[in-house]
């Protein structure tokens, strides 16, 4: 079963996300969780014990904890997420990107404009980082 | 001796000028004392050889009154008083006189005088020139003295009591060979035929006509005794010797200019003339004059010398002149220069000091120039042990290597506190064992104040820059984020009419416009904020109570919506702020206190205003029993954009606003809250005018 969490605040890109992952056909079960706190509670769980999603994708910028603060507060607790945790922000400053890189982040992507390009972004993080899910290409 | 003491003693007390007046009754007394503080004790064979220079004049009219006791042929004492013989005998008298052509009276002439013995009125004797000239400037130094070379006084003593006197002469040639450096060699030969002297040295296998090497600065003996280095200057003997001749009334006959010298004391004779078919001098006339040659004075004199001296001496006196010109002009510049010193210091040998130092340095430390000139290291206290070490090296070091010096350094100034000082110098060599450092050092304190100050300014703008590049970053996010949002649920609205799902297209719509309004206010709270940073403010009295019951009013809408109870009772006072910009904040915290209220539950709110003991400014709150703020977002719910909840909506620009109009008034704001569901109390501190004391 492909199992994937997102973190996303806004409810409108929230929705669109989970609509546009059905849409894929490849995953099973869609989680979707609103702020950072909440992502920092289940992603400890997940570190502790089975089962876990295949792949986390969060926003950066979340009520209560950032994204990069989730990532670092899992690692000052000496975690390390069993799964690929992609980030996906609308910023696209360096230092943003250098960031999440040192917080353990698999991947850094910016926000697609659009059902088209979303699909098509979550396509490519669907292949590069699940080595079950179909190539669409 | 000890009668020669209380002599000495005696004189001491004595103030007659020098001059032939003082002279004439110094030999006066000598003549009748028989002891003489400048004289040959002939008893004991003893010489008092140290005089004070502040008595040369008299010494040397003693010294003249001595040898005018002295009659080499006979050794018999010969007194003369002025020009009355005293006592009587046979050969010549000596007269020393100044000799006037030589620089400052240095020397004096030694005349081998016929007149006291009218029998040999046809001869005319000359010895030539006693420079008892010490390397001291004694017409300005006058606690120097003169030492009067001991060995050849002793050899005197023994001339005078022997009658050995070839051997005696080739021990003083000896003695005075000796003394001098390599040039002269040996004396070999000399003779006194048809009135004419000459002395031949013989070095290796050639023989030198004396003279003409011959330079004072070349003599062991004089630098061992007096250390003189300068030239010894007389004129041209001949030339002497003819005027002389022509003044006695004796053609002159052949002159030969003779030189010996030994060191900084000429001690020779030039040269006898005889008229024409008179007498010969006997051979012990002729080796006593010799005798006298060697023992008194050699006079060798090159006009080139002279005049190469001379134009030495024009040089150093406008060098010197020179010299006085800048030094003057450093006075100058180091009195008008504020805060700054100007130095020199010098090292010789082994001892170092400073030689000049401006007058500045009495403004910084307290200490008088003379105190700093006499001492040197009077400077270094007022440097801290390290950098007291580090010039100390530095001085070292330089003095080899010739570096230059530009430092700051602090420097402990004469109340004790630390000041900052900008110190440059470089070294010169001059001459092989000194070395000049020439240097200023300047108070720097203020520039490097300021330098600190502009430091830490360019450390805050830079930090700003980076807080404005985040803050930028944030605004992009930030409105990126709606245009996403509307785009994303523009995408779901198609998604619903292609999937035939219209029913829901109608919420899509209206989400969009909320989405849009929401938008429109975050770009209006973004020009508020720039409004903020462009605005001077304009700070005045305000009235609390007023004030606050216009912020009620302004929100008397959401209090009856919410139905809060909203408690001013505690606003009393006055306080110094913007009314504006206050307004605005207070707006913003009740706004807030509004907004978060606990679920289900209605919000109580109050507003205060106080004034603490101990501090200059008033602090006004706004409590709410609200949702509260966990202890870790104290501090981040104050930056731009951040938001504790989605729930509840906002921007997160609100309290960063408050921020920066509790800054711009120089206050601050702070949250004090237990925590989540324990409600919080916002607090602005703004201080009274010119109080620059926090909370």
């Amino acid at each position: 079963m492909a199992w994937i969490v997102i973190v996303e605040d806004d409810e409108a890109q929230r929705e669109l996300m989970q609509v546009a992952l059905a849409d894929l056909g490849y995953w099973d079960r869609v989680d979707a969780l609103e702020d950072g706190e909440q992502a920092l509670e289940r992603l400890e769980a997940w570190c502790r014990s089975e089962p876990h999603p295949d792949l986390v994708l969060m926003d950066l910028k979340l009520p209560r904890r950032s994204g990069h603060e989730v990532l670092e507060s899992l690692s000052a607790r000496g975690l390390r997420p069993p799964m690929p945790v992609v980030v996906l922000s609308s910023s696209n400053l360096l230092s943003d990107r250098e960031l999440a890189a040192s917080v353990g982040a698999s991947d850094y992507r910016i926000k697609p404009l659009g059902y088209v390009a979303l699909v098509e972004l979550l396509r490519s993080v669907s292949e590069r980082w699940c080595p079950t899910a179909p190539r669409w290409a | 001796m000890k009668a020669q003491r209380s002599a000495v003693d005696a004189r001491g007390g004595r103030r007659d000028p020098p001059g032939p007046a003082g002279a004439d009754r110094a030999a006066h007394r000598s003549a009748a004392d028989t002891v003489h503080p400048w004289s040959l004790d002939l008893e004991r064979g003893r010489v008092d050889t140290t005089f004070p220079v502040a008595e040369l004049g008299a010494a040397v009219h003693e010294l003249r009154a001595w040898l005018g006791l002295f009659d080499p042929l006979e050794r018999r004492v010969l007194l003369r008083l002025g020009r009355r013989w005293l006592g009587t005998g046979r050969g010549f008298a000596l007269r020393l006189a100044p000799i006037g052509w030589l620089e400052r009276g240095r020397a004096w002439s030694i005349e081998v005088d016929d007149q006291p013995d009218p029998r040999r009125t046809a001869m005319c004797g000359r010895i030539g020139v006693l420079d008892l000239t010490p390397p001291l400037a004694l017409d300005t130094d006058p606690r120097a003295s003169i030492e009067v070379p001991q060995a050849l006084v002793s050899l005197l003593v023994e001339l005078l009591e022997s009658a050995d006197e070839p051997r005696l002469l080739d021990r003083v040639l000896d003695l005075i060979l000796d003394a001098s450096s390599a040039p002269i060699g040996r004396v070999v030969r000399w003779h006194a035929e048809d009135g004419v002297f000459e002395v031949v040295a013989q070095k290796g296998t050639s023989q030198v006509r004396l003279g003409q090497r011959l330079m004072p600065q070349d003599s062991v003996l004089g630098r061992a005794v007096f250390g003189c280095r300068a030239p010894i200057v007389v004129d041209d003997f001949s030339l002497w010797a003819r005027a002389r001749c022509a003044r006695v009334g004796v053609p002159l006959g052949p002159v030969a200019n003779l030189p010996l010298v030994a060191g900084a004391t000429v001690i020779g004779v030039l040269g006898v003339a005889r008229p024409a078919g008179a007498q010969r001098f006997s051979a012990q006339e002729l080796r006593a004059l010799m005798l006298w040659a060697r023992l008194c004075a050699v006079i060798m004199h090159r006009a080139d010398l002279a005049a190469a001296h001379r134009a030495s001496l024009a040089e150093r006196q406008a060098m010197e002149a020179e010299m006085a010109d800048h030094l003057s002009w450093l006075q100058i510049v180091s009195a008008t220069l504020p805060n700054c010193v100007f130095w020199r210091r010098v090292k010789r040998a082994e001892r170092i000091g400073f030689a000049f130092v401006g007058p500045g340095i009495t403004e910084l430390t307290g200490l008088s120039t003379d105190r700093i000139l006499a001492d040197p290291n009077a400077l270094a206290p007022f440097y801290s042990q390290p950098y007291r070490a580090e010039l100390r090296d530095y001085e070292r070091r330089s003095a080899e290597t010739g570096e230059r010096l530009d430092r700051v350094l602090p420097f402990i100034d004469r109340h004790g506190a630390e000041r900052w000082v900008r110190l440059i110098a470089a070294p010169r060599r001059r001459g092989p064992e000194e070395i000049v450092w020439d240097g200023f050092f300047m108070d720097v304190t203020e520039e490097r104040q300021r330098s600190v100050e502009r430091d830490a300014l360019i450390a805050t703008l830079q930090q700003r820059n980076l807080d404005l590049d985040r803050y930028n970053a944030s605004v992009a996010h930030d409105l990126r984020n709606p245009v996403l949002s509307i785009r994303s649920t523009v995408d779901l609205a198609l998604l619903d009419l292609e999937r035939g799902k219209v029913e829901r297209v109608g919420d899509r719509l209206r989400q969009i416009e909320r989405t849009t309004e929401q938008m429109i206010r975050l770009i209006d709270h973004l020009l508020e904020l720039a409004r903020l940073g462009r605005t001077a403010v304009q700070p005045q009295w305000v009235s609390v109570a007023d004030l606050v019951t216009e912020v009620a009013e302004r929100v008397d809408t959401e209090l009856r919506r919410s139905q809060a109870e909203f408690d001013a009772r505690r606003c009393r006072g006055r306080i110094w702020a913007d009314p504006e910009l206050l307004r605005e904040a207070l707006l913003n915290l009740v706004g807030n206190a509004i907004k978060f209220a606990k679920p289900g539950q209605r919000p109580r709110i109050e507003v205060g205003c106080v004034r603490e003991e101990g501090t200059t400014g008033a602090k006004r709150y706004v409590c709410d029993q609200g949702v509260g703020i966990p202890p870790a977002y104290h501090e981040r719910v104050f930056e731009p954009f951040e938001r504790l909840t989605r729930s509840v909506p906002g921007f997160g620009i609100g309290l960063s606003l408050v921020r920066q109009i509790a800054e711009v008034h120089g206050g601050r704001v702070w949250v004090e809250s237990a925590g989540e569901g324990e409600g919080a109390c916002f607090v602005l501190y703004f201080p009274d005018p010119a109080d620059g004391g926090t909370p």
